[in-house]
C-alpha cells in the first residue's frame, strides 16, 4: 500500500520532471519535443482555454530522440498547450517569435501642416498588428480636447498591406466631398487654421500587445488643397552617366507616399524597366530613385501614372472634387511619359 | 534544509494531481477521442478567403484579397428541402473547436447559404498572424455539425489590379485591393473593391468559366452623378444583380451611401458609365450586405425584397417594386440627409454580422451577442426580420395571458420551437 502511493507520489514528480527539462521547438510548424523518453503511445496534444480543452489535430513521429507533432494547422504563439503522452501531462506554450512591444514608426503626410479636405492618412506600425477592430480605436481630437466623431471612415474593412504593418486611413468622404449633404449639414471634420490630433490608442500586435503608450500626430489645418498636381511643374535633378547617383524629383507640394512608391517607374529606350529603389524625403515633397545598376550614357523615359495623388485624392487626371466633364482623361489611369537624358 | 526537497516534491505532486483532474474533468480522453477530422489540412487552407459568392452548379466564389485571386470550388451537398432553422448561439466557440484554436484567434470574414444543404458557409481566418491560414467552414441547420469545406479541387484568376499593373516593381507588395463584393451574373463574376492606395470607382469583370485570360478581367470606372452635378470616384460596397423593369440591373451601394442602378449591359470595359443614383441610405453608415429574395407578405401575396444589411444603423428593407418605381425616373437630383429615394423600411438587424437567404421562409444571419461577445448563426423569419427570443418582453411574465383578440399569439407560438424554445409555447 505504501510502496503504491511512493510509486505514484515518483511517477507524478518524473511528469514535472519532463515539464521542468524538457526542450520544445519549434521547425516548419512542427513542434519538437526533444531527448523524448516517456511513453510514445496514446499521444494527443490540446489546446487549453479557461472554459475548454480542445484536441489539436496532427500527427506524432519520433525522429531519433525526439517527438515531433504535425499539426494540421500551424500552433499558434503564446496560448496553453497540453501533450498528453499516456497517462503523464506536459503544458507548454511555444514562445512568441517577436515579442517587443509595436510602436507607431510614422504617419504620413509626415507634414504638420495640413488641408482641410486631407482624404488618406497612412500608419506605420513598426511590427504585424490585428487586423479588425482598429478604427474605433484611432480618434481625431480638435483643439478643445473633444473628438471630432464620424470624421474617420468607418469600413467594415480595414485598409491593411500584405505586411499587416501598414493602416490606410480614410477622411470621410462624404464630408471632405463639398455639394453632399454631410459636407454641407456637418461640414469638413477638419477646419481651417484649427488645431488637431490624431491620437492612436490600445491597437494590438498580433500576439495582442498594445502600444506602450497612444501615439499621437498633431497638426494645423490649412485650407482646403483644391490644386492637382502636375507634372509640368515638376522639377527634376538629373543623375550622372557612369554612375549609381539619384534622379530626384521635387514637386511643388506634398504628394500621397502610396502614390510616390508606386505610379513612377523608369525605363530605358527599349521599354525595359530599370530596377533600383525609391527614397522619399522632403516631407514627401520629393522622390529619389537609385538605380541597382549604374545610368548608362542614354535615353531614359520616366512613366507615370495619372492615378499619382496628392494626400487630398487629387490626381494627376484632375479635382477629388470635381465637376463632370472636368477631367483631363474620362478613362483614369492614362500613362505619361516624361523623356529625359542621362551624360 | 531536508524539509525544502519534501515541500516540493509535495508541491510538484500536487501540482500534478491537480493538472491531472483538470485534464480529467475537462478534457477529452485521446485514447477514445478519434484523432483525425481531416486527412490533410493542406486541402483547406487558403491565403485568404474575405468574400464569398455562390455561382453555377452551387460552385462556391471566393475573394482572397491577400492574393489578389478569385477561387471557384466545387461544393458537393445532400439536399435539405425543410426549412430547418438555425440556432447555434456561440458557434465561434463550435468552429474554434474544429480548428483547435481559442476563439478570439478567429476572424469571421464573409458568411452564404449553399442553395442545396441550406448549409452555412463561414470564411474564416485562422490567427492574426501575417501568414495565419484561412479556411471556409460549412455548418449545417439538421445537426449543427462544422465541417471544413476541401479547397484543392478550385479553379482561379488573378485578379489584374489594373491600378498597378505596370507598376509591380522594386519588390515591394503592391497597392492591395481588398474585395469587398463578389456576384455571378450570366456567364461573368463582378468583383467590387477598396485599395490601400486610391479611392476609386472601379469594378472588375471576370468571365466564369476562367479562361486564364488576364484580358477576361475588365476594370470599369463606374460614377454616380448627383452630388450637386459633381462625379464621384467612390467605390462600390455591396451589390446585386436584378431583373428590374424587365432588363438585368446591377444594384450597388456605394460606401457613402447612395444606393444606385445601371443596366448590367452597359458594364463593359472601357466604358465610363454614370449610374443613376435611386435613393439615400443615410449619413454616417455604412452598407455590408445586399441581397435579394422573395418573402411572402401578410396578405399571402409575395413580394421581392432587397435587404441592406448596414454597419451603424438598422437594416434597410425596400420592395423591388418600389425599386423599379424609382428606376423608371431619372433618379435623385440632390441629397438630403436619408434615408430617402423610395420607401425605405428599416428592420432591426443591427449587430448582424452577415445575411443570406436560406429558404423561404427564412434568412439566415451571423451575429455578434452584444452581452457576451460570442457569434452566433441564428435563422430569422422573412416578414419578421428579428429573433423574439433576442428581446425581453411582457408576453414571457409567468402571469402574462394573452388576451382573445391578441394578434401577437399564433406569430409567438409559431417562433418559438423555431427559434429553439417548444417549451416556451403558451396556450393561453
Amino acid at each position: 500500500m505504501k510502496l503504491s502511493i511512493i510509486f505514484v507520489i515518483l511517477s507524478l514528480w518524473a511528469n514535472a520532471l519532463i515539464a521542468q527539462h524538457l526542450k520544445i521547438t519549434v521547425k516548419n510548424e512542427r513542434v519538437v519535443f526533444h531527448q523524448w523518453n516517456a511513453p510514445k503511445h496514446n499521444l494527443a496534444v490540446f489546446l487549453v482555454t479557461t472554459n475548454d480543452t480542445i484536441l489539436i489535430n496532427g500527427s506524432f513521429k519520433k525522429v531519433d530522440e525526439d517527438l515531433v507533432f504535425n499539426p494540421e494547422f500551424p500552433m499558434l504563439d503564446k496560448v496553453a498547450y497540453r501533450l498528453k503522452a499516456g497517462n503523464e501531462i506536459v503544458d507548454f506554450s511555444l514562445k512568441a517569435k517577436i515579442n517587443t512591444i509595436p510602436s507607431v514608426t510614422r504617419v504620413y503626410p509626415t507634414a504638420d501642416i495640413l488641408p482641410e479636405n486631407l482624404l488618406r492618412m497612412y500608419i506605420q506600425f513598426s511590427k504585424p498588428m490585428k487586423t479588425v477592430g482598429n478604427l474605433e480605436k484611432i480618434r481625431l481630437i480638435n483643439e478643445n480636447e473633444q473628438e471630432v466623431k464620424g470624421a474617420i471612415f468607418n469600413n467594415v474593412y480595414e485598409l491593411w498591406d500584405d505586411s499587416q504593418t501598414q493602416l490606410t486611413i480614410i477622411f470621410d468622404p462624404s464630408r471632405v466631398k463639398t455639394g453632399l449633404v454631410a459636407n454641407e449639414t456637418l461640414g469638413r471634420a477638419l477646419q481651417t487654421d484649427k488645431k488637431y490630433k490624431i491620437v492612436i490608442g490600445d491597437v494590438e500586435d498580433i500576439y495582442g500587445q498594445k502600444l506602450a503608450q497612444p501615439y499621437i500626430k498633431s497638426f494645423s489645418v490649412v485650407t482646403a488643397d483644391m490644386v492637382s498636381p502636375d507634372t509640368n511643374s515638376w522639377q527634376y535633378v538629373l543623375p550622372k552617366a557612369n554612375s549609381k547617383s539619384a534622379l530626384a524629383i521635387h514637386f511643388l507640394d506634398t504628394v500621397d507616399r502610396m502614390s510616390l512608391l508606386y505610379r513612377i517607374q523608369v525605363f530605358n529606350a527599349q521599354n525595359e524597366l530599370i530596377t533600383g529603389s525609391i527614397h522619399i524625403k522632403n516631407k514627401e515633397k520629393t522622390w529619389e530613385f537609385v538605380p541597382d545598376n549604374k545610368w548608362l550614357s542614354k535615353d531614359y523615359v520616366l512613366k507615370v501614372n495619372s492615378r499619382l495623388a496628392d494626400p487630398s485624392g487629387n490626381n494627376l487626371n484632375g479635382l477629388f472634387d470635381h465637376s463632370i466633364g472636368s477631367l483631363k482623361n474620362e478613362q483614369e489611369g492614362k500613362i505619361i511619359e516624361i523623356p529625359f537624358q542621362v551624360r | 534544509m531536508k524539509t525544502i526537497p519534501r515541500l516540493s516534491l509535495l508541491l510538484v505532486a500536487v501540482l500534478s494531481i491537480s493538472s491531472c483532474k483538470a485534464q480529467h474533468q475537462k478534457g477529452p480522453n485521446p485514447s477514445t477521442t478519434k484523432i483525425t477530422t481531416v486527412k490533410n489540412a493542406a486541402e483547406n487552407k487558403l491565403t485568404g478567403a474575405s468574400v464569398l459568392a455562390f455561382g453555377p452548379d452551387n460552385v462556391l466564389f471566393v475573394g482572397d484579397s491577400k492574393a489578389g485571386m478569385v477561387y471557384a470550388i466545387p461544393t458537393k451537398a445532400r439536399e435539405v428541402k425543410d426549412p430547418i432553422a438555425f440556432n447555434l448561439k456561440g458557434v465561434d466557440k463550435k468552429i474554434a473547436k474544429t480548428l483547435g484554436v481559442p476563439t478570439s484567434e478567429l476572424i469571421f470574414n464573409d458568411m452564404q447559404v449553399h442553395p442545396v444543404s441550406q448549409e452555412a458557409y463561414i470564411a474564416i481566418k485562422r490567427g492574426f498572424a501575417v501568414d495565419a491560414p484561412s479556411i471556409i467552414v460549412a455548418v449545417s441547420p439538421v445537426d449543427g455539425n462544422v465541417r471544413l469545406i476541401d479547397v484543392s479541387k478550385k479553379t482561379q484568376v488573378k485578379i489584374k489590379n489594373v491600378r498597378t499593373d505596370e507598376f509591380e516593381l522594386y519588390g515591394r507588395s503592391s497597392d492591395r485591393l481588398n474585395i469587398t463584393d463578389i456576384d455571378y451574373n450570366d456567364g461573368y463574376i463582378y468583383v467590387a473593391g477598396l485599395t490601400n492606395g486610391e479611392f476609386a470607382s472601379t469594378l472588375r469583370k471576370i468571365a466564369y468559366p476562367f479562361t486564364n485570360k488576364q484580358e477576361a478581367v475588365a476594370g470599369i470606372e463606374m460614377y454616380h452623378a448627383v452630388h450637386n452635378q459633381k462625379e464621384t470616384r467612390a467605390p462600390i460596397r455591396t451589390m446585386a444583380f436584378e431583373e428590374i423593369n424587365g432588363v438585368s440591373t446591377l444594384i450597388a451601394a456605394y460606401t457613402c451611401t447612395p444606393l444606385v442602378s445601371i443596366p448590367t449591359s452597359e458594364i463593359k470595359e472601357g466604358n465610363h458609365i454614370k449610374a443613376k443614383t435611386l435613393a439615400e441610405l443615410g449619413y454616417g453608415n455604412t452598407p455590408i450586405d445586399m441581397i435579394t429574395f422573395t418573402a411572402q407578405e401578410q396578405d399571402g401575396s409575395f413580394d421581392k425584397k432587397l435587404l441592406i444589411i448596414n454597419k451603424e444603423r438598422s437594416a434597410s428593407l425596400i420592395s423591388l417594386k418600389d425599386f423599379a418605381n424609382a428606376n423608371t425616373g431619372e433618379g435623385m437630383k440632390s441629397f438630403a440627409m436619408g434615408p430617402e429615394g423610395m420607401k425605405i423600411f428599416p428592420v432591426p438587424m443591427s449587430g448582424t454580422m452577415q445575411v443570406a437567404e436560406q429558404n423561404p421562409m427564412m434568412l439566415t444571419t451571423m451575429q455578434r451577442d452584444i452581452n457576451s461577445g460570442s457569434v452566433d448563426l441564428v435563422s430569422e423569419l422573412k416578414g419578421a426580420y428579428f429573433r423574439l427570443s433576442n428581446f425581453d418582453s411582457e408576453y414571457e411574465f409567468p402571469d402574462y395571458k394573452y388576451t382573445e383578440t391578441e394578434p401577437w399569439k399564433d406569430f409567438h407560438n409559431m417562433v418559438k420551437p423555431i427559434e429553439g424554445y417548444p417549451e416556451l409555447v403558451k396556450e393561453k
